[in-house]
């Protein structure tokens, strides 16, 4: 089969992508900061839930400042927490001791951070305040340094104990004594490194190594990642690796993840504190659309279909079978079930329906009628359903509405094409009926006559 | 016999683990998991099956699991979630 020689062609390269060492780590080490990512889209939830009345109130309040230290302490110090885990993570890849590699990463993290910051007094004249860490380059903005810094710290790290250099201690030391000795040369490495990157962006205009990334490659990749075009490109990607049979959301998200995160926190900084949110498209709302309403394809209107309207007995069952789990965002049943890999004619509504749905909502948010969503649960949790998920993302009740109004979207896209594929089943199992009632008929006569010869 | 189900997440595989329990017999045991925890726990299992949405990681699983033997769950009895056959496939595996 032609499809096949596709398949055979396009998995190498997703067991290539999933393979490779940094992306493995980099994935790894953001579904390490879940705990952290879970606390602070509750408080800034909380915080900032988009009703007028309330956030005014909140505001001046002590539980208000409570939740805003919460955001604070998790949202708005992401990179710290990042560069640990993906340090840890390396370690673990590399069977080092993944601790050590975590606070390695850490400290190549904080070694290019500046000790300073410049702010104004009272007067409106430049201040310069020392020996603080400045938050803007430890939160969003800091999370592409984040992950540079604590892929390469690492990673340094184990190969310099992979060449063996080490001090070495005479046989008769014990290795309770030398063993903290060989971690010398390998951290003496990675901390050179990072000061001379230090040093060196001190003298450039940037100021510091953050803000060059940040200018430099973050800004630009996030504005590009995050438009409604290059969100067209990831939804028909996902979906055509698994029309293929492919988990398309997970090889997407693992390659795009460090682009999109960034911009995600940054809205979500700024929606907490109720300021404008830098970023119309993110994350936080590509993934309800690709994954809320039913996961990719948004088959939750393909399971509806088949409870309402099935003919077939086959989709009639599947209908109920896989109707719970679709809820839910399970979509391998129907996926592979109904099945969707390499079905022609289910692929069209397949590709249509996210489609129809994005572009749906990049209109109602431009033109204002929906709020933008910024409260990123979404990259962690698979599972949301789209009601409640659309009413928590901090977006009002007008996008909550959009969410149910795209998966009855969904319902009549599928529509159509299930009803080909129900009345093919259909007239399948009428075919096979009296195929098997004519068998039977034959079968009698077959006993009658034996029956006749025994007597 | 220990079976383990491999997908990305462990969630579309644990409803599969529960339709193999109805089918198993007594001793058995069947857990899922995802693909990236599979290394720390390859002593605990005797047969390892992947959801067909992430076979492309067979070849991985197979070098992870040393020479225990490893498949991929059809396609049709994954999306229909049959544990009888994907029960019968694992044993078939662990006996051939």
């Amino acid at each position: 089969m032609k499809l096949d020689a596709v398949v055979e062609r396009v998995a190498p390269v997703t067991t290539k992508i999933q393979e490779n060492l940094y992306i493995k780590t980099l994935m790894a080490g953001f579904m390490a900061t879940m705990p952290v990512l879970m606390f602070g889209a509750v408080c800034s939830l909380v915080v900032g839930f988009p009703v007028t009345a309330w956030t005014d109130w909140v505001q001046g309040t002590a539980l208000g400042t409570a939740l805003q230290t919460g955001v604070d302490a998790t949202t708005n110090l992401l990179a710290v927490y990042v560069v640990a885990a993906i340090g840890y993570q390396m370690g673990k890849h590399l069977s080092k001791e993944p601790i050590a590699t975590a606070i390695v990463a850490l400290m190549a993290f904080v070694l290019v951070t500046p000790f300073s910051i410049t702010t104004q007094d009272a007067a409106g004249d430049a201040l310069d305040v020392a020996d603080v860490l400045p938050v803007q380059w430890l939160g969003a903005q800091g999370i592409f340094t984040a992950i540079i810094v604590g892929l390469v710290a690492s990673r340094l790290y184990c190969w310099v104990i992979d060449r063996g250099w080490k001090i070495k201690m005479p046989e008769s030391v014990p290795p309770a004594v030398s063993k903290p000795f060989e971690a010398i040369v390998p951290s003496l490495v990675v901390g050179a490194l990072f000061i001379v990157v230090r040093m060196l962006f001190d003298l450039t205009s940037y100021g510091h190594f953050g803000q060059f990334l940040y200018t430099m490659l973050a800004q630009p990749l996030g504005g590009l990642g995050n438009t409604f075009w290059a969100w067209v490109v990831i939804v028909l990607v996902i979906h055509v690796l698994w029309l293929l049979g492919i988990h398309g959301t997970i090889v997407a998200l693992s390659v795009l993840l460090a682009v999109l995160i960034g911009p995600a926190t940054e809205n979500q900084v700024a929606g907490a504190a109720g300021d404008p949110l830098p970023y119309m498209i993110t994350l936080t709302f590509g993934f309800a659309i690709i994954q809320w309403l039913g996961g990719p394809g948004n088959l939750f209107g393909l399971a509806t279909n088949m409870v309402l309207f099935a003919k077939s007995e086959r989709y009639k069952t599947f209908g109920r079978l896989s109707f719970g789990p679709a809820f839910f965002n399970i979509i391998e049943p129907i996926i592979f079930g109904f099945p969707l890999v390499f079905n022609p004619l289910m692929a069209i509504p397949f590709i249509l329906t996210p489609l129809v749905n994005l572009t749906l909502g990049y209109v109602l948010m431009s033109t204002g009628i929906i709020g933008v969503p910024w409260v990123p649960l979404p990259s962690n949790v698979f599972t949301m359903p789209f009601v409640p998920g659309g009413f928590l993302l901090g977006a009002g009740v007008g996008f909550g509405l959009f969410m149910i109004v795209a998966y009855l979207i969904s319902v009549v896209i599928y529509f159509p094409f299930f009803k080909i594929a129900d009345r093919q089943e259909a007239a399948n199992e009428r075919r096979l009926a009296a195929e098997a009632a004519a068998a039977r008929d034959d079968g009698r006569l077959t006993d009658g006559d034996a029956a006749v010869v025994t007597a | 016999m220990r079976v383990l189900l491999i997908c990305a997440a462990g969630m579309s595989t644990s409803l599969l683990t529960t339709n193999m329990k109805k089918h198993a017999e007594a001793g058995d045991v069947i857990d899922a998991m995802p693909a990236e925890n599979v290394a720390q726990v390859v002593d605990d299992y005797d047969v390892f099956l992947l959801g067909p949405q992430i076979r492309y990681r067979e070849a991985e699983v197979r070098q992870k699991v040393a020479g225990k033997p490893v498949g991929v769950v059809e396609m049709r009895a994954y999306g229909t979630m049959d544990g009888k056959a994907a029960i019968e496939q694992a044993r078939a595996l662990l006996n051939g």
